[in-house]
């Protein structure tokens, strides 16, 4: 056993690609080191570079250890045997090299948690890599990749070395190996929580360290457990006995090859599939949470005009048990312009008591309140620190949020102090909001206000006293949303101008109508449209500036389980005995967008689905040459008296047993992608996507088609090779060499 | 009615536009028990004669009757059927399955033919003992000896207890003294469980010991001849 050869060649070509992985990490460091000097730190950024260095060090140690175990083996080679002096240099500086990385890695990290102590988590790494000069970073970037190549070849040195181990040893150490991966999974199932532990970053380094525990102990069970499975399902009958068999022995080399790549194929795409799908799925999920929040479920209205004797109407459908709020709105279309911009706008005069009741409303306001709406008085009389000092800019937002997934606060906070930024150049910060909101628009804003630049002048010659005052006109209050507010330019006191088209009567034809409003509060969805496009006000005020009189638009209602929507939307139309009404769940009120994410989903699948065909190319290649290997195998089953419908069984039963290790292999890790996604989020630019994590939403119906789907390709793919087979001339078969 | 009656059986390929007749209205009757051997050289017709026998081919005309049924016109899964029930192959490079050693080899037969597993496991291990490979059972193919593969083979064929087996120069791939032992288990399997044998061979000493010897040229039976060879032979194979 001693002569056994070290293939290097063959080495020399796995330890290349290896390089090539290894150089794509480094290059990876290299971007987040890159965004960590220059940015301030996004959720998760500290915790890449924490990882990469963890992900080193794990190797390091482990080259370590197997270059120290191949040391002695080699030596134990014959002296003589080609490429051994060569194995035992290379051997040598692996072991060195691990070390290095090792150390390196140690020094790093200590330099890290010793300056971060009491600073912002991760804080340290920033710190750290500002201090340090560029060229140095280059350097030490370098070294630290040319450190990681030489831990990776020793550990293919390890691998190597590995078959000179005598198969008892070889035992011996899997089963250490795999009861230490037992007890850290264990371990850390029983202590550590699967959930983040708090909301900053680094609380989510342990939670992370047992996913991917558990990953590599699912992993190992799975490899061992396949043959197992394949064992047990020879006990099944003749053609299983014989697939199984078939599967388990070792083919010819190639065969042995692409029979591993279509299995890596068929896991790779439906992996790919399963998460594309997750994430559009968490899309629409969040859109759907988000609609569903701020539309009723179900929307009552007329096609034309407005509805009369609504009151008796809202008693009707309040009285169903399964509403639980209705309120009635009127709805118009306006314009509205503030001292730099306009904008078109949807008005909606609610109910200001009911209507927090029907939507989110309520909570989704980031600034004021929606009681001003019906109170234009106290409105008026806002005290500095409501109409937006920068202090309750910071704290005020994060107190609101109600649901943590939901957008990043920092998003709102971070608009508004732009603006403001914008509306003063000094920066006098302190007094911005009183001297913006009531110094310099003492009576109709949209005409006084000056533009930002020639503002300095303006504020030094009115020293703001913050006092609150009767220095404001009474106004009815306007609700604006967060995107609307930012192109406006507008902030909780300030007033707007809203101007409805349908105007009264002037001299020389129709006037366009205006009437300022004081801006009551911001809110903010997470819906670019709705906060673009929303302004709410109340009822009355709504009927009166559009003239309606005492009709209303329309009367939203939520009901208790959103799935029931349509039946009470049903049953409501049936309560309410007006066939003029139209009564809309909310599927039928957004049917086109869903329509299209539907359709969108849809072809994401057929557009992802093709991947799965490429692989079931690999799959039927695979066993065309299994078929093509086996011909005499086949003639034999003939002579024994196999019918063609066995051969066809074996044959699909080795295409499907491919394609269900793949399909699940990809499932698996699929899934594994989207519960990481899910559980520690995945930071996404707010300002493009408007959402600040990415959503994952796995649907296990979606799953199950996915696996079923790729074992049916696999299947299909296998339907040529196993007919083929079963017609092969028995006579031929065995002649065949 | 014997066991095995070939009428006018012919089997002509076509190749490359001319006819090429194989087989050349062969006449035949083989009895239970009988123990034959045919003879010819070299593209006479005896393995396409062996493969028709054992259904694995279709003639071109003629009629193969086994105790009074004909298999040239039946449908292919009654024929595989009839094949693992009736009918034990050995070939000359022994096909054994690869992936299978000597024990699940032997079983195959009875696993395809729907016999129970541990049925099937007995019988082919009491077999592998009475060919002498009692302790390779769990040798693959590629850890056994030529001889040893062929006796495993033997054991194969021997599996479904079938009426005939049909050998295609079983010991044209081993040294004398070893195809001599293969052909000792022959010749004892026949004597003791009554097995017909039909033996396509090169090997004159095989040929020697044969009660019964066809030979064959150019696609027909030159002669057919029988004799009362080694006492012990006859009575057995008169027996019904
Ligand atoms: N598929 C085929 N197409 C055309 N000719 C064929 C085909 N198969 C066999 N033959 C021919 O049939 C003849 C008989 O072949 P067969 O294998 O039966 O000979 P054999 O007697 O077994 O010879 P050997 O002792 O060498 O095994 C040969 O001449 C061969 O060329
Ligand atoms: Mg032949």
């Amino acid at each position: 056993m001693s002569e056994r050869r070290v293939r290097l060649p063959a080495l020399g070509g796995l330890a290349a690609g290896l390089v090539v992985l290894e150089a794509c990490a480094v290059l990876v460091l290299m971007v987040g080191a890159g965004r960590l000097a220059s940015s301030s730190p996004g959720p998760g950024t500290p915790e890449l570079g924490l990882g990469v260095l963890a992900a080193w060090g794990a190797l390091a140690v482990v080259s370590l250890g197997v270059g120290l175990l191949a040391l002695p083996r080699i030596r134990r080679v014959q002296r003589g045997t080609r490429g051994r002096g060569r194995l035992q240099a290379l051997a040598l500086l692996a072991v060195a090299l691990s070390l290095g990385v090792i150390i390196q890695g140690a020094l790093v990290l200590a330099a890290v948690y010793g300056s971060a102590s009491d600073k912002v988590p991760g804080g340290g790494v920033v710190e750290l890599l500002q201090h340090v000069p560029g060229p140095l970073l280059a350097a030490l970037l370098v070294v630290s990749a040319l450190l990681s190549v030489g831990c990776l070849v020793a550990l293919v040195l390890g691998a190597a070395s590995w078959t000179l181990l005598p198969a008892r040893w070889r035992r011996i150490w899997l089963g250490g190996l795999d009861a230490l991966l037992l007890t850290a999974f264990v371990l850390l199932t029983v202590l550590v929580p699967l959930e983040p532990l708090g909301r900053e970053p680094r609380a989510a380094l342990w939670p992370a360290i047992r996913l991917a525990v558990m990953a590599l102990f699912v992993l190992r069970l799975s490899v061992r457990l396949v043959p197992k499975l394949l064992e047990a399902l020879e006990r099944v009958g003749p053609r299983a006995l014989i697939a199984a068999r078939q599967l388990r022995t070792r083919q010819s080399g190639f065969l042995t090859a692409i029979g591993g790549l279509s299995i890596l194929a068929v896991a790779f795409s439906s992996c790919s599939l399963v998460t594309t799908l997750s994430v559009m799925g968490g899309f629409r999920q969040d859109l759907k949470r988000k609609i569903l929040g701020n539309h009723a479920h179900v929307g009552i209205d007329v096609a034309h005009g407005g509805i009369d004797g609504w009151r008796a109407v809202l008693e009707r459908v309040r009285a169903d048990p399964a509403v639980r709020g209705a309120s009635a709105y009127v709805q118009g279309e306006v314009m509205l312009t503030s001292a730099t911009n306009l904008g078109g706008a949807l008005l909606r005069g609610i109910e200001t008591r009911s209507a927090t009741a029907v939507t989110d409303l309520g909570r989704n306001l980031v600034h004021g309140r929606l009681e001003y709406l019906d109170d234009p008085e106290r409105l008026a009389r806002l005290s500095p620190a409501e109409l937006g000092a920068p202090a309750s800019l910071v704290t005020g937002p994060a107190g609101r949020r109600h649901d943590p997934v939901d957008a990043d606060p920092t998003v709102a906070t971070g608009l508004v102090e732009r603006i403001l930024g914008e509306l003063a150049p000094d920066g006098g910060a302190g007094t911005l909001g009183a001297a913006d909101g009531g110094a310099s628009t003492p009576e109709r804003g949209s005409a006084a206000v000056v533009p930002p630049e020639a503002q300095p002048a303006d504020e030094a010659s009115s020293p703001g006293g913050p006092e609150p005052g009767p220095a404001r006109r009474v106004l009815p209050g306007i609700v604006v949303g967060q995107e609307l507010a930012r192109a406006l330019r507008l902030y909780v006191g300030d007033e707007v101008d809203v101007v409805s088209p349908l105007g009264d009567l002037g001299p020389t034809g129709p006037v366009p109508r205006t009437r300022p409003f004081r801006v009551a509060g911001i809110f903010y969805t997470g819906l670019f449209e709705h906060d673009v496009k929303y302004v709410y006000v109340s009822l009355p005020t709504a009927q009166q500036f559009l003239q309606t009189g005492d009709r209303i638009s329309g009367i939203e209602v939520r009901v208790a389980e959103l799935e029931r929507a349509p039946e009470v939307a049903e049953r409501l139309r049936r309560a309410i005995g007006r066939p003029e009404l139209r009564v809309r769940p909310w599927q039928e009120l957004n049917r086109h967008l869903f329509g299209a994410l539907a359709l969108e989903k849809l072809a994401m699948f057929v557009v992802l689905g093709i991947a799965i065909v490429v692989a079931g190319f690999c799959v039927f290649a695979t066993l065309t040459l299994l078929v093509q290997e086996k011909t005499r195998e086949v003639g034999v089953l003939r002579a024994l008296g196999a019918r063609s419908a066995t051969l066809v069984g074996i044959f699909l039963l080795e295409g499907a047993l491919i394609g269900a290790l793949g399909a699940g292999a990809g499932l698996g890790l699929g899934h594994l992608v989207c519960f990481a996604a899910e559980r520690f989020g995945v930071g996404l630019n707010p300002e493009v996507y408007y959402i600040d994590r990415l959503p994952v939403h796995v649907d296990p119906v979606e799953l199950l088609s996915v696996g079923v789907t790729s074992a049916l390709v696999c299947l299909l793919a296998t339907l040529y090779p196993a007919l083929f087979a079963a017609r092969l001339d028995p006579v031929e078969a065995l002649r065949h060499r | 009615m014997p066991l095995l009656r070939v009428e006018k059986l012919r089997k002509v390929y076509l190749h490359g536009g001319k006819e090429l007749v194989v087989l050349d209205d062969i006449d035949l009757v083989v009895e239970r028990g009988e123990m034959l051997c045919v003879m010819g050289p070299s593209g006479a017709g005896k393995s396409t004669l062996l493969h028709l026998l054992g259904t694995l081919d279709q003639p071109t005309s003629g009629r193969i009757l086994y105790e009074g049924r004909d298999v040239t016109r039946e449908p292919p899964a009654r024929l595989a059927a009839f094949r693992n029930a009736t009918v034990g192959f050995v070939f000359q490079f022994h096909h054994l399955l690869p992936e299978f050693d000597a024990l699940e080899n032997v079983a195959m037969p009875g696993l395809i033919g729907g016999l129970p597993r541990a049925e099937a496991r007995r019988r082919a291990r009491a077999l592998l003992e009475e060919v002498g490979l009692g302790e390779r059972l769990t040798h693959r193919p590629s850890e056994l000896s030529g001889g040893e593969q062929q006796r495993v083979a033997l054991a194969r064929a021997l599996l479904m207890e079938p009426r005939i087996v049909l050998a295609d120069e079983p010991t044209g791939n081993l040294d004398s003294r070893t195809g001599e032992a293969v052909h000792e288990l022959m010749f004892e399997m026949n004597r003791t469980r009554g097995t017909t044998f039909l033996v396509v061979t090169h090997s004159r000493e095989l040929a020697a010991r044969m009660p019964r010897v066809v030979t064959m040229r150019d696609g027909r039976i030159e002669s057919d001849v029988r004799r009362a060879a080694d006492a012990p032979l006859e009575p057995r194979a008169s027996t019904p």
